[in-house]
């Protein structure tokens, strides 16, 4: 998902949500009868065969969709479903992990815009800066010395998605001529290294990327529109599919998933259902609790839908503080909408590992309420603006520990 | 019930009932998902009124939320269509549609630029845009509820992206 594709999410969920419950129910307005003219809107045969999607607009997050390709033609009584929770609000995230959250500066050297992707170390936090909406550099900001450092010149065709980290080096992909090119340079600094070039899969014009990772002295990456782990060594050297992984998408190295989270076939209402340790050749099959079906997302270790949470294995279920949103980050971690009797809400961010919750800002629920700031969900790391010129960080693998 | 809505369109069994149902279930989403495609609230609930009024006479089979939304989309398309005429009609003006002051401070200033560069896109972009990322279609979906071909969605999809980011940069 890329920046952009979440604004608009965003974007469009606040807008919507704008509108608010007039309490006007009940019947529908009475029919105008045959005026002639009346022209047949929709055709039935093209509407009756769309997939339904369930989306929950109430609370504007995914709702997994039944497997069931179509909805029932006569709606059935409302299904028991568990009660969100409504009660206090977390306190906030600085509070519930003060060595994770940090206030940063939005501007780099030279007025650049730095986007950070994510933290190398609990003090260092890495991203691009951006001159004229274009990356034109990898930087490093030291928390603790409030002192950015240039870790690398990009030139505008060799920048392009999200920083990932490991082994030393910083990595990242672009499209180029219609190949997938993977880059690194180490995290100390130096010259972007192109370490592979593959021919991109891209679908009717459309590229998605791939999901990318720095391990065990490779760069490993699955394509999104595509299956297969393919690997390729850091210091160079041909790249190659990882035995046994076609049809399988990287998760969280050496694990490999199927269904691949994200995915949009209305099927995938069982996300990561599947998970391969591709050095093992270990599996992993989710064995969720009695009665559910569906879920949001899963990792290797935490599955959890709008409500609630289990371990992989099916154990340990427990309702959450707030309906959950999005997906899993740092393996444990799930952003909560949360609201109060008052009728307050806030955004917060959920550890399922300890069930700690922090909140990281109010969202506004009545007329009058203050505008909440765009939060960006990197894998590892949320942030959203604080203020003129400051953004908060919040460190999810440090708020881990 | 409402009876003079069985007096008129009594219709096939179970109709009503459906009909009914759809609207105490799921009125609100559909005024919401019109609000993005019409831009205010107020056409948005006429738009959703107005689809209601016209399924009376409908057989039950195809009253599901996906009929629904789809007549939903086509009455916005009226609606926009409409507008479209009123503008050139009065020369020189161009409808600008805003929101509520409210509504705006709720939203905060990088969501309303997006939005508005959403409102700037040609119709199509702006309905696959809405359907992908506010109703979570997927592309076949889309595809089919727009008789457009599934190639076509994603391309769409893909240059409507673009746009909007060509347009809003780092604006966050």
């Amino acid at each position: 998902m890329t920046d952009i594709e979440d604004r608009l999410r965003d974007a469009m969920t606040a807008r919507a949500e704008a509108v608010r419950d007039d309490g006007r129910f009940g019947t529908p307005p009475a029919s105008r009868g045959a005026s002639p003219r009346f022209r047949p809107w929709a055709p039935v045969a093209v509407a009756a065969s769309i997939a339904v999607v369930t989306t929950a607009t109430v609370v504007g997050t995914r709702t997994v969709a039944s497997p069931t390709p179509t909805v029932p033609a006569v709606p059935t009584a409302p299904v028991a479903q568990p009660t969100p929770y409504v009660g206090p609000l977390a306190p906030p995230v600085k509070q519930v992990w003060p060595g994770a959250v940090h206030e940063i500066p939005t501007k780099a050297p030279g007025g650049r815009v730095f986007t950070p992707d994510l933290f190398v170390t609990d003090r260092v936090v890495v991203g691009a800066g951006l001159t004229g909406n274009r990356p034109d550099g990898i930087w490093s900001y030291d928390v603790d010395r409030r002192r950015f450092t240039r870790i690398a010149a990009l030139k505008s065709s060799n920048a392009s998605s999200k920083l990932v980290f490991g082994d030393g080096y910083l990595a990242w992909s672009t499209l180029n001529d219609r190949r997938t090119e993977i880059w690194a340079v180490p995290v100390t600094g130096g010259v972007p290294r192109r370490i592979a070039s593959v021919k991109a899969v891209i679908i009717d014009d459309s590229y998605s990327g791939i999901d990318l990772a720095v391990a065990d002295g490779t760069a490993v990456w699955s394509p999104v529109d595509g299956g297969g782990v393919y690997r390729a060594p850091l210091k160079g050297g041909k790249a190659s599919l990882v035995d046994g992984t076609k049809g399988f998408h990287l998760a969280d190295w050496p694990w490999a998933e199927r269904p691949r989270r994200g995915a949009e076939e209305r099927s995938a209402s069982r996300p990561v259902e599947h998970l391969q340790n591709v050095l093992t050749g270990e599996a992993r099959d989710v064995v969720p609790p009695a009665g559910r079906t569906s879920w949001n997302d899963c990792g290797v270790t935490w599955c959890f839908n709008n409500i609630e949470a289990w371990r992989r294995d099916g154990t340990g279920r427990h309702a959450l503080p707030g309906t959950a949103r999005g997906y899993l980050h740092s393996g444990r971690f799930v952003l909560l909408h949360q609201e109060d009797r008052d009728g307050r809400g806030a955004s917060s961010v959920h550890d399922l590992a300890t069930g700690r919750t922090g909140r990281l800002f109010p969202v506004p629920t009545r007329r009058g309420d203050k505008a909440a700031p765009t939060l960006y969900m990197h894998e590892d790391m949320f942030r959203f603006r604080s203020g003129s010129g400051t953004q908060v960080l919040v460190d999810l693998n440090a708020a881990a520990r | 019930m409402n009876g003079e809505i069985a007096a008129r369109a009594p219709g096939p069994p179970g109709a009503e009932t459906i009909l009914v149902g759809l609207y105490r279930e799921h009125r609100l989403a559909l005024v919401r998902f019109a609000v993005l495609l019409v831009g205010d609230r107020e056409a948005a609930e006429d738009v959703v009124q107005d689809v209601f009024s016209r399924l009376h006479d409908r057989p039950p089979e195809p009253l599901t939320l996906t009929y629904v939304r789809v007549c939903v989309l086509n009455a916005s398309r009226s609606v926009l269509r409409r507008r479209g005429i009123a503008a050139r009609v009065m020369v020189g003006r161009r409808e600008e549609l805003v929101d509520s002051a409210e509504t705006a401070a709720l939203l905060g200033e990088s969501r309303q630029e997006m939005l508005a560069a959403l409102n700037r896109l040609p119709r199509r972009q702006r309905e696959v845009l809405v359907l992908r990322y506010y109703l979570d279609l997927s592309h076949a979906d889309i595809a089919e509820a727009m008789r457009v071909r599934e190639s076509t969605v994603r391309s769409t999809v893909f240059r409507a992206l673009e746009r909007l980011e060509r347009e809003l940069g780092d604006r966050a």
